[in-house]
């Protein structure tokens, strides 16, 4: 069970980062 | 005539992911994670495989360093997130002051990192293959931070107000994946849980107080 959870987020985590990254430039950038 | 015009257009700035530099900096810091996770994952693969050997038990005071890092790193994303939101509202002042507590936060992060790094060298060579890697990465990410703070700082005294509107996002994208891989070492490595950190935390704010 567990290495099935480390393969999804293997999978899952760099979008999840993609989407974060995204919402931080969406925080930080001058209109 | 129509040359100008259409290098006019080609000056205007692009944000967010229209922005190639800053899809550069997102698509570099999501490759790196994976060559990071194979670090992470050895560590806990050796913790599993191996308990006796690989699970070691770190001494109150090395212990003591893990914790102090983890809050120095909530602190240097609490304080990044809050300078960049001032700079987008034209706070400068604030934005930057916030950045360099941030940048504090980050030097003393690299001081503890490299007292625990040795810490794990002299307890022995299973925490030494376990962690040093893990480790080092951590250390060389929020160095690099601490250049990006400076870089930032170079770009306000210079009253480079251009070169900021890209600078910032960019930075903010590396200074905040640093805290989130950070966690996620704390959470996946560092076997101590969460409501062990939360008594520790409540024994160090006690000692606080009797002082």
């Amino acid at each position: 069970m567990g290495i099935i959870f480390y393969a999804l987020g293997y999978i899952v985590f760099p979008f999840i980062l993609f989407f974060i990254f995204m919402y931080l430039s969406r925080l930080t950038t001058r209109e | 005539m129509s040359m100008a015009v259409h290098a006019g257009e080609e000056h205007a700035p692009k944000k967010g992911i229209k922005d190639n530099g800053l899809l550069g900096v997102w698509l570099g810091l999501i490759s790196f994670t994976f060559t990071f996770a194979v670090f992470i994952v050895s560590n806990v693969y050796l913790r599993g495989w191996s308990p006796d050997v690989f699970n070691v038990t770190l001494p109150a005071d090395v212990q003591d360093l893990v914790n102090y890092n983890v809050l120095l790193l909530v602190a240097l994303g609490v304080l990044t997130l809050a300078g960049g939101i001032s700079y987008k509202k034209r706070k400068d002042g604030l934005a930057f002051g916030l950045l360099a507590l941030a940048m504090i936060a980050a030097i003393g992060y690299v001081v503890i990192d490299w007292s625990l790094i040795q810490s794990y060298r002299s307890l022995g060579p299973a925490a030494w293959t376990a962690y040093v890697i893990v480790q080092a990465i951590m250390e060389i990410l929020v160095l690099i931070c601490i250049v990006l703070y400076l870089r930032a700082f170079y770009f306000k005294m210079r009253n480079n107000e251009k070169a900021l509107n890209r600078f910032i996002p960019g930075a903010t994208a590396v200074w905040i994946y640093t805290v989130i891989m950070g966690l996620f070492v704390f959470i996946q490595c560092d076997l101590i849980e969460i409501g062990q950190f939360a008594e520790w935390c409540g024994i160090k704010l006690s000692q606080l107080g009797k002082l």
